[in-house]
């Protein structure tokens, strides 16, 4: 980087400065790739030697035991295919319904909009907590099924401003006028025009809601009766969550025998897992982020100048 | 604003409001319809089935992931015996306590509250549902339709003092502990067999200052034998779980309230609570305990245990820590109550051996006493050897020994190593605490490798002479399971957490000796400052009404 053709000879001053600016980029580098490293040879270690912190970089004891066992938990899977439906159709419906609230909004003709805004902004600070939440959404009866994770949440009041914000600031109100001179509808304005303009701030959103949805377990918690319902993240956090019940059955008084020896099983289980599931789980989204986060800078900055 | 506008407005509003009503409406509806059609239900008194008609109900209960409660076999079995079905409701163990306090939120209540365990339908939860109504008070209905349980409770006068809330209502079923491991408070120390073997240790330790001279002999004479000293005489992960055993050293038995005959007294601020300190301290700065004591996660203190790291250590078996074999673990000794100058008399805590809140009937329930019928077989020896173990033919047959005893031997394909996974799929009597009759002592109910073979092996037979000889007679329960009124209950609730976490802290800091011992009166005066009376007074009244119940 620093000594690449020059046509001006870089001063001292320059020079000190890139150097710098490089101990810190290498920081920065070690400072994210150590704990995803760190993770990577954990889940191929024994986990004998991880807890003993021998393995603190490169994997030790190699075993795929992990792996095969991830292979053969049904749990697993049942829960990565209903977490990559929830994802799917949830970021749909939370698109379907964002993008064209948010241009409403940005229209500047549209007479209820102050009112409009100003009364979304208000769930943003007030809720009605999760008991009367909970309640509403059984009346609705959608408690225990795919609803319920779906469509409580599908819209977030932050994401419909930065969308409005977007369409104001970078589709123009000018355009969208001179297309209605030429005889286009309002539909034909919002779908010949705007959308095209708009792919950025979309991949925005459907990343936003996306990766919200992936990593989202507390509906699940709530909601969720039927175990073949559930997604991923609860999957997972059953089992990270049975380690630390170990010690609890050590902990508590009177725990049975059966309990202490059930718990014991459970958590060598866990240990044995534990790292590679999280490679698993994060996998798609780590390979999905590249591509999206040349939209990513864009949108959300342009977004968030006139938010 | 424009008038269109506000009737805009006001036109959306009525819109909203009228679907938000419709909603409502809707859900009143369904909710009546469900309580509706529950006439009368018979309930016979002996035998089964309990009732003549199907009767259908809903339990929720932690599920430990293992197996759907629908497909357990002995669920399943037992449902067809007593003509008793249920509708399961069973969030992971893992959550199901937000799962049970949002159950009684919304009043989305199921029929029955099933081994929930007393950390999640805890005494205060009994005594605040109670009182509200959503729980049904059993204590008229025990008498008829659990007389299993009246037995008990009959003989062994602490649990019916020990389940009555203050009001007089029994709201919930306890698990009553007996047989091997119910003397237990919590898992024991357990000593390095090895370690011990090869220093020549030929009798454990019994006082504070031998236990100490073995801890540094651990520590200096390489008894690991690899030449480096990388030994750890003694380690734990926070003092929790060494803590109870440690303190009894000094005659205390918890870091909180415990009753010195009928006087209830703070235990952190007691001159045996300073020796226990200062004899930590002591140990801590020696290196004779952990560095990592306050700072290692389990998994991490596992691991040395592993690597044969450790002289003293606390798990609930030592092979759960050492990793070795049962046959090995048998010369792994469990820890000596120990004696010392402020304390000439071993004690060590004793678990009451009754684990309350297991099994609780809501109002929507419409027949307690049709459930009360179908838990009460539990509370028998057989009744408990069924649940646990199934029926026969699952796990275990029937066959005939030598001398012509009738014996129960594992079926064919199970063994002692995978028996536990196949109970594990057909009985939620795994790693739950239900409400039955824990633990036997009757070699009736032991199943045997083969029809000869002996009832117990001969890492529980270990561990049962173990227990008789270094828990059984130095034993005492530190404090009796007492419900608090919710008035006192309000009355030190903050009083509660405020100490919990000085204590601690200050406990960490003195050992580690980053508070010298000399602050001690400062401490003192700090506590007393939290209203630690107020706290020790409400204590002293629910024990003297525990004391004084019949």
């Amino acid at each position: 980087m620093t000594n690449t053709n020059h046509l001006i000879k870089d001063t001292r001053a320059d020079r000190i400065f890139k150097i710098v600016l490089d101990i810190f980029i290498i920081l920065a580098v070690v400072i994210v790739l150590y704990p995803l490293i760190y993770i990577i040879s954990a889940s191929i270690s024994d986990p004998q030697l991880v807890n003993s912190g021998e393995m603190w970089l490169l994997p030790k004891g190699v075993t795929w035991k992990g792996y095969e066992v991830i292979l053969k938990y049904k749990d697993i899977w049942r829960g990565y295919g209903m977490t990559i439906f929830y994802t799917f159709a949830g970021t749909a419906i939370s698109l379907i319904l964002t993008i064209p609230c948010a241009y409403a909004l940005s229209r500047p003709d549209f007479s209820g909009k102050k009112w409009f805004t100003t009364f979304m902004l208000i769930t943003m600070f007030l809720n009605g907590g999760l008991i009367p939440t909970y309640l509403l959404v059984r009346a609705l009866g959608m408690v225990n099924t795919v609803w319920a994770i779906l469509l409580p949440g599908a819209v977030s009041v932050y994401n419909i401003i930065v969308t409005r914000s977007f369409f104001q600031s970078s589709v123009p109100w000018e355009m969208q006028e001179a297309a209605k001179i030429d005889g286009a509808s309002d539909f034909q304005i919002f779908f010949r025009i705007v959308l095209p303009l708009s792919a950025p701030i979309i991949a925005v959103m459907a990343l936003f809601y996306g990766v919200g949805i992936w990593n989202s377990y507390f509906s699940a918690l709530v909601y969720l009766q039927n175990k073949a319902l559930y997604p991923l993240q609860m999957v997972l956090r059953q089992i990270l969550v049975l380690q630390d019940l170990q010690q609890s059955a050590a902990t508590g008084g009177g725990v049975t025998a059966s309990a202490a020896e059930a718990a014991y099983n459970k958590s060598a289980l866990a240990a044995i897992i534990k790292y590679g599931v999280m490679i698993v789980s994060s996998l798609p989204v780590i390979i999905v982020y590249p591509f999206l986060q040349r939209f990513f800078v864009k949108g959300v900055l342009i977004g968030s100048l006139k938010g | 604003m424009h008038l269109s506008k506000i009737i805009r407005n006001v036109s959306i509003m009525t819109l909203a409001v009228l679907t938000l009503t419709a909603c409502g409406n809707k859900a009143k509806d369904s909710s009546t319809a469900s309580t509706e059609g529950n006439g009368k239900v018979t309930v016979e008194t002996t035998g089964f089935p309990i009732v003549k008609d199907k009767l259908k109900l809903t339990l929720m209960a932690p599920n430990v992931g293992e197996a759907e409660w629908k497909d357990m076999s002995v669920l399943q079995d037992y449902a067809k015996k007593t003509n008793v079905n249920f509708k399961f409701n069973t969030p992971p163990q893992s959550d199901f306590g937000t799962k049970l306090n949002l159950a009684f939120a919304s009043q989305d209540l199921p029929d029955i509250i099933f081994a929930a365990g007393k950390d999640n339908l805890t005494a205060a939860n009994e005594v605040t549902y109670g009182s509200q109504g959503l729980l049904v008070p059993l204590e008229k209905l025990i008498p008829k339709y659990a007389p299993n349980f009246n037995k008990l409770m009959k003989e062994d006068p602490s649990i019916k003092k020990s389940i009555t809330a203050p009001d007089g209502h029994i709201y919930s079923l306890p698990m009553i502990q007996r047989g091997a491991n119910s003397a237990w408070y919590l898992g024991p120390l357990w000593y390095n067999g090895e370690w011990l073997q090869k220093l020549g240790v030929k009798e454990l330790p019994k006082t504070a200052d031998e236990f100490y001279d073995l801890l540094k002999r651990f520590k200096t004479e390489d008894p690991n034998g690899n030449g480096k000293a990388d030994e750890i005489p003694l380690s734990d992960v926070k003092l929790d779980t060494t803590r109870p055993w440690l303190m009894s050293i000094f005659g205390l038995l918890s870091n909180d309230v415990q009753n010195d005959g009928d006087k209830v007294f703070y235990t952190p601020i007691s001159n045996q609570y300073k020796a226990y300190l200062t004899y930590m301290h002591k140990l801590y700065a020696e290196g004779l305990l952990d560095k990592d004591t306050f700072s290692q996660s389990n998994d991490q203190k596992k691991a040395k245990g592993s690597a044969d790291r450790l002289g003293v250590f606390q798990d609930y078996y030592s092979y759960f820590t050492t990793g070795r074999s049962t046959t090995e673990a048998i010369n792994d000794p469990m820890w000596q109550p120990l004696t010392s100058s402020v304390s000439k008399k071993a004690v060590v805590p004793l678990n009451p051996r009754i684990s309350r809140g297991n099994f609780s009937i809501t109002k929507e329930n419409p027949s307690p006493a049709a459930s009360l019928r179908w838990v009460d077989y539990f509370y028998t020896e057989a009744g408990d050897f069924y649940l646990t173990k199934g029926p026969a033919g699952k796990i275990w047959v029937n066959a005939k020994n030598k001398e012509g005893k009738n014996v129960k031997v594992y079926a064919s394909g199970v063994n002692a190593d995978n028996v536990e996974d196949k109970r594990a799929k057909m009985t939620p009597a795994y790693g739950l605490t239900l409400p039955e009759l824990s633990g036997t002592e009757n070699t009736n109910y032991m199943i045997r490798s083969s029809a000869d073979a002996p009832a117990i092996d001969d890492f529980t037979k270990f561990v049962n002479q173990e227990t008789k000889e270094k828990i059984d007679p130095y034993g005492k329960v530190p404090f009796p399971l007492i419900y608090l009124k919710k008035s006192e209950q309000n009355s030190i609730d903050a009083t509660a957490n405020d100490l919990k976490t000085y204590v601690t802290q200050s406990e960490a800091k003195f050992i580690t000796g980053v508070t010298p011992l000399s602050d001690w009166d400062k401490y003192v005066k700090t506590i007393e400052g939290m209203n630690v009376k107020q706290y020790v007074k409400v204590y002293q009244a629910a024990y003297d009404r525990w004391k004084a119940a019949k």
